[in-house]
């Protein structure tokens, strides 16, 4: 009742009191003739067409929405990344989704690895591949950043990065603190509606478990020591 | 005396509708101010709606023409009912006028100012546009620029509906009291219905919503000519 009362009788109160008390002004002040009216209101349209005109060809958005078509096309993509993740192929980890690369070095044969987080890592899929060209005591941490859509946006440049470092001889990986990004999204359509419908045809989901990937490269010769049981292999 | 020039209630209509218009004009300008300060100045934020992913908390502020759309019917219901007014109806005596005549008009200046209120609610809405995009020039996504027609109908059937209703209520509240009891009865009914089904409504299309507002529209305006039929003086 509260709700109702606020969302509906409050603005209309409210539209009345000002309605009312714009019309005892104009009734006082008696500059305001049906033509100065008119003229007033046509030049606030024009001024409104003037927005809109210089909205279409001065103002671009550098941000992108994604159509429900490339979505969908974006989900089967990552369908595959799924499946080759459960098959231990490392092989959808290409060139074009690779944000950062750590060269850390250790000492002898055993490499532990402490991953933490405020969910212990929930934020990140680690992963551990034994490479051929690389020296003893060397590890190669790559971290591989895949698309993030929300709403139809690509977050994916906007995901933190892990902080990875050594620290007496063992591996940290840290998730940062939260990020907050602000969108102001202009859509000329009613978001009483939309929201409504949306919730009663469930938003449109993508898994995004696979979004954050994080690939250890160690030499064969070495151990890698995982107590919280995150790590598994990859080829 | 009497007059011997037979005119007819379309010309008396016609007369009536551009005079009313010119003259109630003042109505269209405290919309703009009402757009002005409701839509630009108050909502500076837009509606808010957040997700949560991982590390990453995303906040989309959504810009949409939903206040300006509450603000114009608001103002369709408060300038129908003062179109029903002693002040307003003191007008109808300038020109020849009956209660129905002058109800005809009334429903044809409150349809051609729903139409304006609509045109003037998408200049509101671009000029908060130019706002944000002036204020914000990194974090702005326009989804799309263009109003679709179908979107533009249900505004102004929304406002029609409005100011359908405020005339209705209006006018039974001067007519015979026999009218007057069930017509606000039925309003009532019709209002609880409509929030109590507002969810199935709402999955519509919007062109079924529009047919619908209009018809209930239409129905208003139809029982408002009746009710200001009934009440006319010479029959009484």
């Amino acid at each position: 009742m509260k709700a109702t009362f606020f969302l509906f009788f409050m603005p209309l109160l409210l539209v009345a009191a000002i309605f009312l008390l714009l019309s005892k002004l104009s009734k006082k002040i008696k500059i305001w003739t049906p033509k100065r009216i008119m003229i007033g209101i046509t030049g606030y349209l024009v001024l409104g067409l003037t927005a809109f005109l210089y909205i279409s060809f001065f103002a671009e958005s550098k941000i992108q929405v994604l159509s429900p078509f490339e979505m969908k096309q974006l989900e089967k993509k990552l369908e595959q990344i799924q499946k080759y993740d459960l098959e231990n192929d490392s092989s959808y980890l290409t060139e074009d989704y690779k944000k950062k690369t750590w060269e850390l070095k250790y000492e002898g044969d055993t490499l532990p690895v402490i991953v933490n987080g405020d969910d212990s890592g929930s934020n990140y899929i680690i992963r551990m591949r034994y490479k051929d060209n690389i020296d003893s005591g060397k590890a190669i941490v790559t971290y591989y950043q895949l698309p993030v859509i929300l709403d139809g946006i690509d977050l994916s440049d906007k995901v933190p990065l892990p902080n990875v470092y050594m620290a007496h001889n063992e591996l940290f990986i840290e998730s940062l603190s939260e990020q907050q990004v602000n969108y102001d999204r202009i859509k000329p359509t009613l978001s009483i509606l939309d929201f409504n419908r949306e919730v009663e045809q469930e938003p449109y989901a993508m898994d995004y478990s696979y979004s954050n990937v994080l690939i250890i490269d160690i030499p064969r010769s070495t151990v890698l020591e995982d107590s919280q049981g995150l790590v598994q292999y990859i080829r | 005396m009497q007059s011997l020039t037979n005119i007819s209630l379309k010309t008396i209509v016609k007369k009536q509708v551009k005079w009313k218009a010119k003259l109630y004009i003042s109505a269209l300008s405290s919309l703009v101010i009402l757009q002005i300060i409701f839509g630009i100045l108050l909502s500076s934020s837009g509606s808010t709606s957040g997700y949560g992913r991982g590390n990453l908390s995303v906040q989309f502020s959504i810009y949409s023409l939903d206040m300006f759309l509450i603000v114009s019917a608001f103002w369709a219901f408060i300038v129908a009912i003062l179109f029903t007014t002693k002040a307003y109806r003191i007008d109808d005596l300038s020109v020849i006028s009956s209660r129905t005549s002058s109800a005809i008009a009334n429903i044809f200046v409150m349809i051609i100012y729903s139409f304006i209120a609509v045109v003037i609610m998408i200049s509101t809405f671009y000029l908060k546009v130019l706002e944000i995009l002036l204020v914000e020039k990194q974090s702005f996504i326009i989804e799309n620029l263009f109003i679709s027609p179908s979107i533009l109908l249900l505004c102004f059937s929304s406002i029609c509906l409005f100011g359908a209703i405020g005339l209705l209520l209006g006018t039974s509240f001067k007519g015979p009291t026999l009218i007057k009891v069930p017509i606000i009865v039925l309003l009532l009914i019709f209002i609880s219905l409509v929030s109590i089904n507002l969810n199935s409504l709402m999955m519509l299309p919007d062109l079924i919503i529009s047919v619908i507002y209009l018809f209930v529209s239409v129905l208003c305006f139809c029982l408002t000519i009746w009710i200001a039929d009934k009440s006319e003086v010479s029959r009484k």
